[in-house]
């Protein structure tokens, strides 16, 4: 139960202090947001069938001895596959129902589809670790993939309001390249600093996320930041 | 063939979503809907994964053979994870329908024998096994029941007059095969005197009774394991190779007497320098040898070993290995140590024992 509880408390914390800290006039769309874990439950059966394939069927094994089968482990079974089936996953929930849903509704969506995301993988693939590591995947681990999240959100939200698909493949190719980054400072780094890099980088991408999802509007046009306004021309003259 | 055709499908489908990504966004007069855009992106991202999975498959293929796979994995994962845990329970136990019944049978007699009436307690025994189908019908009873005898003889201080006319009467029961049978008796004494003595000329002469005991038509599996034991105790790994992996695939049953055979299988490989079958079967060593943690009954003989064939340290980080799983973390340090300063060490044996010497340190944040 203790392990259970590990694996999936920082996703709990930051889906409810996401929702809490929006939604102030308007309901959130729970139903939506389901479908949004659905997918991302659903996207983890295609990532894990390849990163089984990538490790059983090749050289590029992510924790091979040898740092070139392990870093191309990492870039195409995290990078590649697993942000495109969240993605995908989440694009599909977007075209299907969530059309409607305004642009913190997708963003949050897609961040709900990382997290789903991580505490699956988190259940499936690193329950077995101690615990202090599994305790330090949910501060790291847990937000890169609720990130990313982010990331996919600004690209789905700039491709639905310009109608364009350039965004789409944009913010596809950041989040593998952040995703890659993150799971291979260790390749290149020796241990009593291959997680600094790691912290100051989640450190950033946390702030910026938070920044984002912040200034992100509930409903166009109606926003809980307080702008200073200047008073109009015939008010001052007055 | 079948990998090219996937390659050559997964790049066309990649061609052709980029084709299909200029195409809309030059010449298309009729805005597209947000449903293509997703699609595109979609077809696009799964036709480049497939293409990558591809790639990589063709060009950099799996190496099954490699052991340091399973020790990073086994050094790196202290328990399996929920998911792991939940498919096991589900999976059935391996050992459980491969016990034959002869085995079984002989268990539940040896479990009623009463050693206090010698005399009827071995009849009891021997009317059993007999009766049980055992493996070479009732010649191998009276000759089991002789050599325990003769082990009582040995142990027990029994009347030698007594015990070699039981050994004497078990052997007529198949007159062909009386010379056989003799060295067989013959052999077990050597090996017994072999090893209170350690006389190099007992060891030539158990390998020549051997030799003729294994190669004889009636030899079975315990005389090929008996005789690569000879072999490797008389440096000759090589000819153990052959004579081990005969005695293992001969071999009926599982259980104690089988994991000495894996355990002496593992030490040829280490000796011979196959370092990749060495390391897979001290991988796997703890399913095999249901007693590894009396590791008292068998770290002398790798001791023993490493005396007979000292260019070979890999027999060190072996012992190493042992010494941590019983937690005797400074006999493993020393092992490992002593391994490690020799030239002779591949560097497969010294990328394991440095990985399991790593084990041993205090854990640091992950």
């Amino acid at each position: 139960m203790i392990t259970v509880l590990l694996c999936c408390w920082t996703s709990l914390v930051i889906f409810l202090w996401m929702v809490q800290g929006k939604y102030y006039w308007t309901r959130p769309p729970w139903t939506i947001l389901l479908a949004f874990a659905g997918a991302g439950l659903a996207s983890c059966v295609p990532a894990m069938l390849c990163n089984w394939f990538l490790s059983e069927k090749t050289a590029f094994w992510a924790f091979d001895l040898d740092p070139f089968n392990s870093f191309a482990g990492f870039c195409i079974g995290a990078g590649v596959s697993e942000e495109l089936w969240k993605f995908g996953c989440g694009l599909i929930v977007v075209t299907v129902m969530g059309r409607d849903i305004g642009d913190a509704g997708r963003m949050l969506g897609f961040i709900t589809v990382g997290l789903a995301f991580a505490t699956v993988e988190n259940l499936s693939s690193y329950s077995g670790i101690s615990t202090p590591q599994l305790l330090a995947r949910g501060f790291i681990s847990v937000p890169l993939h609720a990130a990313m999240g982010v990331i996919q959100g600004i690209a789905a939200n700039r491709a639905y309001r310009g109608n364009v698909a350039w965004p789409l493949f944009l913010g596809y190719g950041v989040s593998i390249g952040l995703h890659t980054l993150h799971d291979t400072w260790g390749v290149f780094l020796p241990e009593p600093w291959v997680w600094l890099p790691i912290i100051v980088m989640m450190a950033m991408l946390g702030a910026w996320a938070f920044q984002v999802w912040w200034r992100v509007s509930e409903v166009p046009g109606l926003s809980r930041i307080q702008r200073p306004r200047k008073a109009s021309k015939s008010v001052q003259e007055w | 063939m079948m990998i090219l055709l996937l390659f050559a499908l997964a790049g066309m489908w990649l061609v052709a979503m980029l084709v299909w990504a200029v195409f809309t966004l030059t010449s298309h007069n009729q805005v597209p809907r947000q449903r293509e855009h997703y699609i595109r992106f979609l077809l696009t991202g799964i036709s480049l994964l497939a293409l990558l999975l591809c790639v990589s498959w063709y060009f950099f293929p799996r190496d099954y053979d490699d052991p340091l796979d399973q020790i990073f994995t086994e050094t790196t994962k202290n328990r399996p994870s929920l998911l792991e845990r939940f498919l096991a329970s589900s999976r059935r136990d391996p050992n459980q329908s491969i016990i034959p019944e002869a085995e079984r049978a002989t268990v539940r007699a040896v479990g009623k024998v009463d050693l206090t009436n010698d005399e009827a307690g071995w009849e009891f025994l021997l009317d059993q096994l007999s009766g049980a189908g055992s493996l070479s019908d009732k010649h191998i009873a009276h000759r089991q029941v002789a050599l325990a005898q003769y082990i009582m003889m040995e142990r027990a201080d029994v009347d030698p007059d007594s015990a070699w006319s039981r050994v004497r009467n078990a052997i007529p029961y198949n007159p062909s095969l009386e010379e056989y049978e003799t060295r067989r008796f013959l052999a077990d004494t050597l090996r017994a005197r072999y090893f209170e003595s350690g006389d190099a000329e007992l060891l030539a002469k158990l390998r020549k009774t051997m030799e003729f005991v294994a190669g004889h038509r009636a030899g079975n599996f315990e005389d090929q394991y008996n005789l690569a034991l000879a072999y490797l105790l008389d440096g000759a790994p090589e000819k153990a190779l052959p004579a081990i992996v005969s005695a293992d695939n001969l071999w009926p049953t599982r259980g104690s007497m089988r994991s000495n055979v894996y355990f002496v299988m593992m030490l040829v490989h280490t000796i011979l320098d196959n370092d990749k079958q060495a390391l897979t079967m001290l991988t796997n060593f703890r399913d095999n040898y249901s007693d590894w943690i009396y590791v008292e009954n068998y770290l002398p003989d790798i001791v023993d070993l490493e005396k007979i064939y000292p260019d070979k340290p890999a027999l060190a980080v072996q012992r190493g290995r042992f010494h941590q799983w019983v937690n005797d973390y400074r006999s493993a340090c020393e092992a490992y140590d002593g391994a490690m300063v020799h030239d002779d060490l591949s560097k497969t044996w010294q990328i394991a024992a440095t990985m399991w010497k790593m084990e041993m340190t205090p854990a640091v944040a992950p």
